[in-house]
């Protein structure tokens, strides 16, 4: 089905963010995990995996309206130095693909394309589901300290 | 944060090096080797550059 061209040039804006939230948490990931905190990489791993599904269902939508997936773009991978600046970077990029989100949604609304529109509002909630975590991980640090905080996240 | 993946250099480095004078991508790749593999962290770079070098001093792009 020939897509609008909005429509295509949004979702293929939301995929670079989703290959690149894949390839930043990936390596997050392995960070966490060398560094002996097993918790929080198994954690970033999972997240990265849950980009990996919505880069799949968007590829599948381009496709559908007669689009070219990009998956030659990726944007900044920005690589925390320590766990706490992991999860700064990770609220970040959720906090963008949010505001990227709402905005394409309110494109797909008034081009009258409800399929992306639903699609778009599933990857949201996830994102909205992430950010609160990481909001909620941020909140622990400042009221445990940062120690006790990675302490639990040894395993 | 790593900027620079290829390199290994963290944003402090790459602050420290513009605040040290080097106010162009190549002169940060020569000073600390940030940029000069892949180039991908190039528009980091010059987001950085354009948020710490010296107005005064630095290269003026051709009109």
């Amino acid at each position: 089905m020939q897509g609008d061209a909005q429509v295509i040039e949004i979702l293929n804006d939301v995929l670079t963010a989703e290959l690149t939230s894949i390839n930043q948490y990936f390596v997050d990931a392995k960070m966490l995990a060398n560094w002996g905190y097993e918790r929080l990489g198994e954690h970033y791993h999972d997240e990265s995996i849950d980009e990996m599904k919505d880069a799949d269902a968007l590829i599948e939508r381009i496709l559908y309206l007669d689009g070219v997936p990009n998956l030659q773009r990726l944007g900044t991978v920005r690589v925390g130095e320590d766990p706490v600046e992991k999860i700064n970077l990770a609220l970040d990029l959720e906090r963008e693909s949010i505001v990227r989100l709402n905005g394409g949604i309110a494109v797909c609304v008034e081009r009258a394309d409800n399929g992306t529109r639903e699609l778009l509002e599933h990857i949201l909630e996830g994102e909205e589901t992430h950010a609160d975590w990481l909001e909620t991980q941020l909140t622990l640090v400042d009221q445990l300290g940062a120690a006790n905080y990675l302490a639990q996240q040894l395993h | 944060m790593y900027v620079c993946s290829c390199r290994g250099v963290t944003d402090r480095t790459i602050r420290a090096t513009i605040q040290g004078g080097a106010e162009t991508v190549e002169e940060i790749g020569r000073r600390c080797g940030a940029g000069t593999r892949c180039g991908g962290c190039w528009p980091v770079l010059d987001e950085l550059i354009d948020r710490l070098a010296d107005p005064a001093t630095r290269p003026q792009p051709a009109a």
